[in-house]
């Protein structure tokens, strides 16, 4: 049909309704002027007539009737083609059900993974006007931030700052949480008193912060986040004004933040805090110049560009180097913007995702599409038997809108269905288990809604646009010739063609993204960790607050003893912070007799470990020894390190005896003596290979918060059970916390990854699936198209062979143009993902040919039946068949 | 003819209507005269029942209307028989004959 002629059919059904009215009015106008001639005719005055005409037709109330009437009519052959169109689809199950299979895994599987990626990975920003906040940090001048900044630093900051609208420092600290039963740790922020004003946020309930909750002596307050009030407190609204204890200290409740607020997650997804608290920072700590922990909101005036900001700060930077070179020589202040920071962290991610998502959707699409434009060139006769007894074009479009609808609708159904057993099953297998939000994801109505519009549309589109330019053609034709001799669907063919190119073409550039990702995946599993986490087990305790040096030592002392004589247990230590733990503690250090290289002080990580930690743990010693019980506070200081730290400080000579030192005054960070060099240890993720690390003996730098770790013989859970009873026997008012087998962390270090790996594998395996149906589906009818030339053939003598490779080859043809338009396709993907991959090049090879080469060869499976089905045509019955 | 059961009503006017308009077409008011003239005056069909069976028909596809000149030289809406509305006479007036026949050795028994 020319597209005119398709344009003015759309607009005149689009304007149907008015003219219907129009059309009423007429034809009752008309009626009157009829009913007035016939009264004068038989003798009436013209007035008496008229009156006479309007008294009898009643125009007002027929035309209600009418109306009435012409809407019955139209439900009624609604309901005929609804009823019609089961009947038709029960008579061709396969495609009925190869349809609503695509359909539903589309709608289904699109629904599903970008449900998942909307709740867990795309956090919007929910803070008004968050595009003029950044959070100030410390990092290399031209490198990526690294740090916060001293306290001291942090507070005078809004005085150095004059251009931005406020500035309020703030500080992430852990909060330990104690009652009857057990214990519990909650990330804190601890937040200068406008924090809540400046990001424009106010509590749901109680007050915001005043200056007098900042002071150093005032009585502590916090500001609960509205998942922990629910979870902890059920949400009970008399909890403001009432005091909870944490860190063995009563804090008043002041208020209750609403549901949408968090904090953004600038310090990656697993930084979720959920209590605020005044800073109250003591003189000590307020003058502090050395730490680096306290970072900064920083609010812009709107319309001061962030360059303005920023060399403020640069010119704040070289001040502070003019009088902390040892910390500012080669660092900087950078304010990084919140937007930025969270978006562009997953942003990256998310597109690739989405695209793939949306890929699953149109090679569903493309497969309805494909089937309904087959299907209509099939119902030509049926079609045409139609028009010829006097149904009209409308009638038809009707009829044919109302079966894709029958069709798109049960595939929705079913997509939702789909997508709710899918996040089911993610839920049950623990897919989404360590993203803190996935508990809560639900079906994504929006995603959904999306998706089933354009499943609708699809089949709306392609079951009646193709059925139509058939009809276009004069009926007579049709009936006389067939299809097979008119050609009508070459066009469409052709169309057919391109689609199954273009799947070919989605699911080769998603595999071969996947392809990478497992390959990742895989590399960051093989990853020398350092340590030996086979049947390693790990419990955090804190220690109460009046705890002193002696006591915590005792304590660790008696615990290492009633560890190791647990049965369940072969050796136990303790130690600051968990390997692979989120959580990094790092230090400047000097080095006795050497000048400073870089003018800046280098950086270790620093942990505190009992004796039998290290070994424990199963770190290898490469020189010298570990830790021993005559490592008392009163002996000579000692240290052990890593490898990475040895070859950087002391490259060819033996560091053992040689002495370093923690930044910091020497009578509390003195001098210390190397003991030992252990293997280096991956201590923040996986990916990213040790720097310099400094172990110290727990004896000579304590603190109350300490990971145990245990290495047991025989059941893990028992060990730990038996573990946190040994705790309690000690001292009933230590906590044990996070009582995990450190499977656990080895788990949630790639919980990421894994999860990008499963979505976009699974978005390639799907697409690949549908775009295999649509070669089939497309080979099939070609088959069943053809079979009267094929029979020909075979009654010339082509042979089997011969026959085959006419379906084989032009269905192989369209594999390597898609998977040619796939490859070159990939490049964008694999840039995309170049920050996720790990230890595997974006052109990686072998992935790139293997996954062609499993592209091609599923292909090729495809083709095989409808090939063999030519084989086997028998050109008498298909002669005959005409 | 106002206490006739509405469901014969309808199919009898229905059948009614298809049959006055198969020599030609007519317009609305013809229809009604039409159907007067050949039931001898028994029927009498009130534009409230007319005009919606009408536009009923022509939902249904039985009947074409289009606006042409009356005799009297004024603009009318005509109705015509469709193919598939003739058809459908045909089937109405089969069934029909089968109904009085029906009825008819139903009260003669």
């Amino acid at each position: 049909m020319p597209l005119f002629s398709r344009l003015s059919s759309l607009l005149r059904n689009l304007t149907r309704r008015a003219r219907v009215e129009r059309d009423l009015d007429d034809e009752m106008r008309a009626v009157v002027e009829l009913l007035v001639e016939e009264k004068i005719q038989a003798g009436l005055s013209p007035d008496r007539a008229r009156r006479a005409a309007l008294l009898e037709l009643r125009a007002e109330s027929v035309k209600t009737q009418v109306r009435d009437a012409r809407a019955g009519a139209m439900l009624e052959t609604l309901l005929q083609d609804v009823r019609y169109s089961a009947r038709l689809l029960r008579r061709s199950p396969l495609f009925a059900a190869t349809i609503l299979a695509s359909l539903t895994v589309g709608i289904g599987a699109n629904t599903a993974v970008f449900s998942v990626v909307d709740a867990v990975l795309l956090r919007e920003i929910q803070l008004p006007q968050s595009d003029e906040l950044a959070v100030v940090w410390k990092g290399p001048v031209g490198g990526k931030p690294e740090s916060g900044m001293a306290p001291a630093t942090a507070l005078e900051l809004g005085e150095r700052i004059p251009t931005a609208a406020a500035v309020v420092p703030f500080a992430l600290t852990q909060f330990t949480w104690q009652d009857e039963t057990d214990g519990d740790q909650v990330l804190a922020m601890r937040v200068g008193a406008s924090f809540l004003a400046t990001l424009h946020v106010r509590p749901r309930l109680g007050r915001d912060f005043t200056s007098a909750d900042d002071a150093a002596g005032a009585q502590p307050v916090v500001i609960l986040g509205n998942g922990l009030w629910k979870r902890r407190f059920g949400a009970d609204p008399s909890i403001v004004g009432r005091t909870i204890d944490l860190n063995g200290q009563a804090h008043l409740v002041v208020g209750v933040m609403g549901d949408d607020f968090g904090f953004p997650e600038v310090f990656g997804a697993a930084v979720h805090p959920e209590i605020w608290t005044a800073l109250r920072m003591p003189p000590q700590e307020a003058n502090d110049r050395g730490a680096r922990y306290v970072f900064a909101v920083l609010r812009r005036h709107s319309g001061t560009p962030w360059t303005v900001v920023q060399s403020e700060l640069d010119a704040l930077s070289r001040a502070l180097e003019r009088i902390q070179p040892r910390s500012y020589t080669g660092q900087r202040l950078q304010a990084l913007p919140v937007y930025g920071q969270v978006v562009g962290n997953v942003r990256v991610v998310l597109l690739v995702l989405w695209a793939a998502v949306t890929g699953v959707l149109l090679a569903a699409c493309a497969n309805v599409g494909h089937m309904l434009m087959s299907r209509a060139t099939d119902r030509w006769r049926e079609l045409a038997i139609r028009t010829s007894l006097g149904a009209t074009r409308r009638r038809l479009v009707q009829q044919l809108l109302v079966e894709s609808c029958v069709l798109g609708c049960s595939g929705a159904l079913l997509g939702f269905g789909l997508s709710v057993l899918t996040l089911q099953a993610w839920r049950a297998t623990g897919v989404l288990e360590l993203f803190p939000r996935a508990q809560e994801v639900v079906v994504n109505a929006r995603v959904f809604a999306f998706a089933c519009v354009a499943g609708l549309l699809t089949s709306a589109l392609c079951g009646v646009v193709p059925a139509l330019r058939l009809v276009s053609m004069r009926a007579q034709d049709a009936l006389r010739r067939g299809p097979s001799s008119t050609r009508a669907s070459h066009p469409v063919s052709a169309l057919r063609a391109a689609l199954v190119v273009c799947q070919i073409a989605a699911a080769m550039t998603l595999a071969i993204g996947a392809g990478l990702l497992v390959r990742s995946f895989a590399a960051v599993q093989r990853v020398d960790l350092g340590f030996n986490p086979q049947d390693l087990l790990t419990l955090d305790v804190s220690l109460p607050r009046l705890y002193t040096r002696q006591a915590a030592n005792a304590f660790f002392d008696r615990l290492h003893d009633d560890l190791e004589a647990l049965p369940q247990v072969s050796s136990a230590g303790a130690m600051s912070l968990l390997p692979l733990g989120r959580d990094r503690f790092t230090w400047t250090f000097l080095v006795r007799d050497q000048p400073l290289l870089s003018g800046r002080l280098p950086i270790a990580d620093v942990r505190m470990a009992t004796p039998g930690a290290l070994e424990t743990l199963g770190v290898a010693l490469r020189s010298g020894r570990l830790f021993r019980a005559t490592d008392r506070n009163d002996s000579q200081p000692v240290a052990i390190i890593n490898e990475s730290l040895a070859r950087q400080v002391w490259p060819g000579v033996d560091p053992i005896g040689r002495e370093l030192k923690l930044e910091g005054p020497v009578d509390v960070l003195p001098w210390m003596t190397v003991v030992g060099v252990v293997a280096n240890v991956r201590f923040g993720s996986r990916e990213r290979a040790a720097g310099p690390a400094i172990y110290r003996p727990y004896s000579q730098q304590w603190r109350t918060d300490m990971a145990v770790l245990l290495r047991a013989k025989g059941d893990p859970q028992s060990a730990l059970v038996a573990a946190r009873q040994v705790v309690r026997s000690i001292d009933p008012s230590v906590t044990s916390l996070r009582l995990h087998e450190f499977s656990y962390y080895l788990a949630r270090s790639v919980a990421e990854r894994r999860l990008y790996m499963t979505m976009l594998s699974l978005s390639a395996v799907i697409t690949l699936a549908l775009a295999l149906v649509g070669v089939y589906g497309s080979l099939a009818y070609l088959v069943t198209f053809r079979t009267r030339e094929i029979g020909v053939r075979v009654a010339l003598g082509a042979r089997r062979a011969q026959v085959m490779w006419t379906v084989i080859g032009p269905a192989l043809r369209l594999t390597l143009l898609g998977v040619l338009i796939g490859l070159s396709g990939s490049i964008v993907t694999r840039r995309a993902l170049r920050e996720q991959l790990f230890s595997v090049a974006p052109s990686d090879p072998w992935t790139i040919v293997l996954v062609s080469l499993l592209v091609v060869l599923a292909a090729g499976l495809a083709t095989v039946v409808p090939a063999r089905r030519a084989a086997h045509v028998d050109p008498i019955t298909a002669l005959r068949a005409e | 003819m106002a206490r006739q059961p509405a469901s014969l009503l309808q199919g009898t006017l229905d059948l009614l209507i298809l049959k006055a308009l198969a020599p030609g077409e007519l317009h609305g008011l013809g229809v009604s005269r039409r159907i007067e003239q050949i039931t001898g005056g028994t029927f009498s069909v009130q534009p409230g029942s007319l005009f919606p069976a009408l536009h009923r028909l022509e939902e249904a596809g039985w009947l074409e209307a289009k606006w042409e000149a009356s005799e009297n030289n004024r603009r009318a809406k005509f109705y015509t028989l469709t193919k598939s509305g003739r058809k459908q006479l045909g089937q109405e007036t089969a069934q029909w004959n089968r109904i009085a026949l029906a009825i008819a050795r139903a009260l003669e028994a």
